[in-house]
This record gives C-alpha cells, sequence and structure tokens, in this order.
C-alpha cells in the first residue's frame, strides 16, 4: 500500500490537488524509464507527458493500484517506441563504434556511470539493450515493437553488449 | 563477463529508478488533464432524469399495451362497468393507479389498463410470434390490423393474446387505436359519464417516483453547483 493509492479516487472525481500528487508520485518512475531511450532530456519529457495524460485518461479502467506502475512503464515504453519508430530510428550495421569519449569511471558498480555508459550507446543499440536486458522483452516482440527482423534484433543485442563490454573490460569489475 | 551478467549489471543498476522531471512539467500534463469527468459531475443528473423518464414511458406503453384477448373477461368487465371497480386491480400492484384519464373504453381492441397476468401473458405468447413472416409489413396499417383482428376473432386463437411482430408496429397500432375509439367515441351515443382507470404496474410507478426524486435532486445539486466548482 503505496501512500498514492489514496489519490486515485479523488483524482478520478477531477479534483486537481489528487492528480497532481499522482503526477508527482508517478511521473519520476516514468522520466527515468523514458531517460533510458532518449538521450535528448526534451524528448524522454515529452515521452513522459504523452504517458501520464494517458494515464488520466484511462484511470478509470484501472482496477488494481498495484497494477498501475507496471502498466505506467508498459506504456512509457510503447510511447517512446512509437517516437523512436516515427523518426525511423536508423538500425545501422555500425562496424566501427564512434568514440564518444565514453570514460566509465572506476566506480563502476556505480549506478551513474552505468547509466552515463547507458546514454551514449548509439540509438539502435540502446533500444534493443533495454527492450531485451531491461525490460526483459524476447526478441520475437521486439521485433514486432521496432518493425524489424530477429535477426537484426539480435544482432544490435550482440553488438550493444560489445560495446558496453569492451568500456567495461578496461575496468576490474568486482 | 559474460552477456547475462552484463545485461544482470545494467538491470539491476538502471530498471528501476526515479527522475524528477522538470516543475514546467507538471503545467503540460495539467492542460491534457480528462475535462469529461468534471462535465459529467455536472451532466450526469439531467441525462439521468431525461432517460427515466423516457423508460418509464416506453415502460408504461409496454406494459399497457398488451392485448385485450390476453385478459378477455376482465376486458369485458371494463368496458361494461362504469367506473371501473376494484376488482380489475392488478394481483402484483398494491399502487393507487397512478393516472386517470378520459379515454373512451368503448372499442374491444383499445390497449387498456392490463393486469399482471396479462403482463405474463403477453410475455409468454410473445415467444411463438417472434418470427412471424415479415411479408405483410407492406400493407398499410389499418388494413392489418383488421387482418390481425379477424384471426384473433377467430375460435382457435381466441385463447392466444396476438403479438405483433415489431415494437413500432405495435406502438402505432396502439396509437391508431386510440385515435380510432377516440372518433368512435364521439360519433356514439354514450353514456354520461365514463371512467376509466389506468393501472400503472408497480415497476414502471415506481421509476416515475423514482424520476420525481430525481427531478427534486437536480435542482438542488444544480444550486450547489458554483461552491463545488470553485472548490
Amino acid at each position: 500500500m503505496e501512500a498514492w493509492y489514496a489519490h486515485i479516487h479523488n483524482a478520478l472525481n477531477g479534483r486537481l490537488d489528487a492528480q497532481r500528487a499522482l503526477y508527482e508520485a508517478l511521473a519520476p518512475r516514468v522520466l527515468h524509464t523514458c531517460k533510458r531511450y532518449f538521450v535528448d532530456e526534451a524528448d524522454a519529457e515529452d515521452a513522459m507527458i504523452r504517458t501520464m495524460t494517458q494515464m488520466f485518461h484511462q484511470l478509470a479502467t484501472v482496477r488494481e493500484p498495484k497494477a498501475l506502475p507496471a502498466w505506467l512503464r508498459r506504456t512509457a515504453v510503447n510511447e517512446c517506441l512509437m517516437e523512436l519508430r516515427r523518426r525511423k530510428a536508423e538500425w545501422v550495421e555500425l562496424t566501427d563504434f564512434p568514440e564518444t569519449g565514453a570514460s566509465a569511471t572506476d566506480a563502476l558498480h556505480d549506478r551513474e556511470a552505468l547509466w552515463a555508459l547507458l546514454r551514449q550507446l548509439p540509438e539502435g543499440y540502446r533500444t534493443v539493450f533495454n527492450l531485451y536486458a531491461l525490460e526483459g522483452y524476447s526478441h520475437a516482440e521486439i521485433a514486432e515493437q521496432l518493425g524489424i527482423s530477429e535477426a537484426t534484433s539480435k544482432s544490435q543485442l550482440s553488438r550493444a553488449r560489445q560495446w558496453l563490454q569492451r568500456r567495461l573490460v578496461n575496468f576490474s569489475l568486482q | 563477463m559474460s552477456p547475462k551478467d552484463l545485461d544482470k549489471l545494467f538491470r539491476d543498476a538502471l530498471s528501476e529508478g526515479q527522475a524528477a522531471p522538470r516543475p514546467e512539467a507538471w503545467a503540460r500534463v495539467a492542460q491534457g488533464l480528462p475535462q469529461a469527468q468534471r462535465k459529467r459531475r455536472i451532466l450526469w443528473w439531467p441525462y439521468a432524469a431525461a432517460a427515466s423518464v423516457a423508460l418509464a414511458a416506453v415502460g408504461t406503453w409496454w406494459m399497457t399495451d398488451s392485448r385485450p384477448e390476453a385478459a378477455p373477461s376482465q376486458q369485458q368487465a371494463a368496458s361494461s362497468k362504469q367506473p371501473v371497480t376494484s376488482n380489475k386491480q392488478p394481483a402484483a400492484s398494491n399502487q393507487p393507479p397512478a393516472t386517470s384519464n378520459e379515454q373512451p373504453a368503448t372499442s374491444n381492441q383499445l390497449p387498456l389498463a392490463t393486469s399482471s397476468q396479462g403482463i405474463a401473458a403477453f410475455d409468454l405468447a410473445f415467444l411463438p410470434h417472434m418470427e412471424a413472416e415479415l411479408g405483410d409489413e407492406r400493407v398499410p396499417l389499418l388494413e392489418r390490423r383488421k387482418a390481425q383482428a379477424a384471426v384473433a376473432a377467430a375460435p382457435e386463437y381466441a385463447l392466444a393474446p396476438e403479438v405483433p411482430r415489431r415494437r413500432y408496429a405495435q406502438l402505432a397500432a396502439s396509437v391508431q387505436n386510440v385515435w380510432a375509439a377516440v372518433s368512435e367515441f364521439r360519433e356514439a351515443e354514450v353514456p354520461a359519464e365514463v371512467t376509466v382507470e389506468v393501472h400503472v404496474p408497480a415497476v414502471v410507478l415506481q421509476r416515475i417516483n423514482q424520476t420525481r426524486t430525481l427531478a427534486e435532486n437536480l435542482t438542488e445539486s444544480w444550486s450547489t453547483l458554483p461552491s463545488r466548482r470553485s472548490h
């Protein structure tokens, strides 16, 4: 039972304060998810706002408050993918990885360092890696969501892993 | 580091997390907030009231428009006795008659007040007539009514209540009946006083009362509306 459960009823009745409270409680998680997909903060914010708006419109259909975070995460991912599809993200087969000056610090277990690394991944790699490793999608689902072949999904994932490994290997991990 | 480990490293660190949105973001979310919910709160009562009135109207028509053949003896009583006495009270309805008007009771085809037995008979009798042929939809209404009356008058059909195949046909027919009866009533030599009691089924009467309550609540909710909105 989280504190924001109590606001759902009032938010449904159109109480602005309750809607605000619900937003304050849930938007940070959504924004975090969106930021994993977009380097540009504004893009992530747009996706977050669309997700939250959608949530307020569909709040009446939510039976279990417990299920709301998972629903939000799914919706946020879908919003991000929709935007990425709209931009026709290029699923390029990069042979040589762009040197973005990635500087994973010594404290690699640090979330910040991993976060920075993830955000430096080329867009196609990052999307597939996000979906597979962090969201737990299968290659079939990823292929369907992104409109690419399963083979492409697999190759993008392995290249993303290579890319990350290469930057992690210089540092002694654990 | 194996791919699995790599995935796990990132998943554990980054899968869940929070990122504070810019303060400006809320304004954009607030813009897109559903307005309909607040409006719905305001507009709910009028729609409900209108719907119940419509429902009551349809219900009244439906319940009172069962065929006279459904309860011949009672119809006889209705057309011969005046004013109608309490032996015609529906068994299920202990409510007082809701309306009383001047509709003439001379015609046997009149959709008159009906008893609960009449309703039950009507419901039962509806089933075998569901699949009547569509052909004579094209026949003018009045002629069709005559034909139906003739069929109903035949002895083998005397006990079965006659049920039209379409509700709108039934409605139109009953309107036609009232009209015909009114003109007949004007021309005929009628007794000085004819009283017809329309017994509304308890369900319908309850509906009407609910509607009245709703209307009262409506006035109240309108009067308290501004304070709610300013909240």
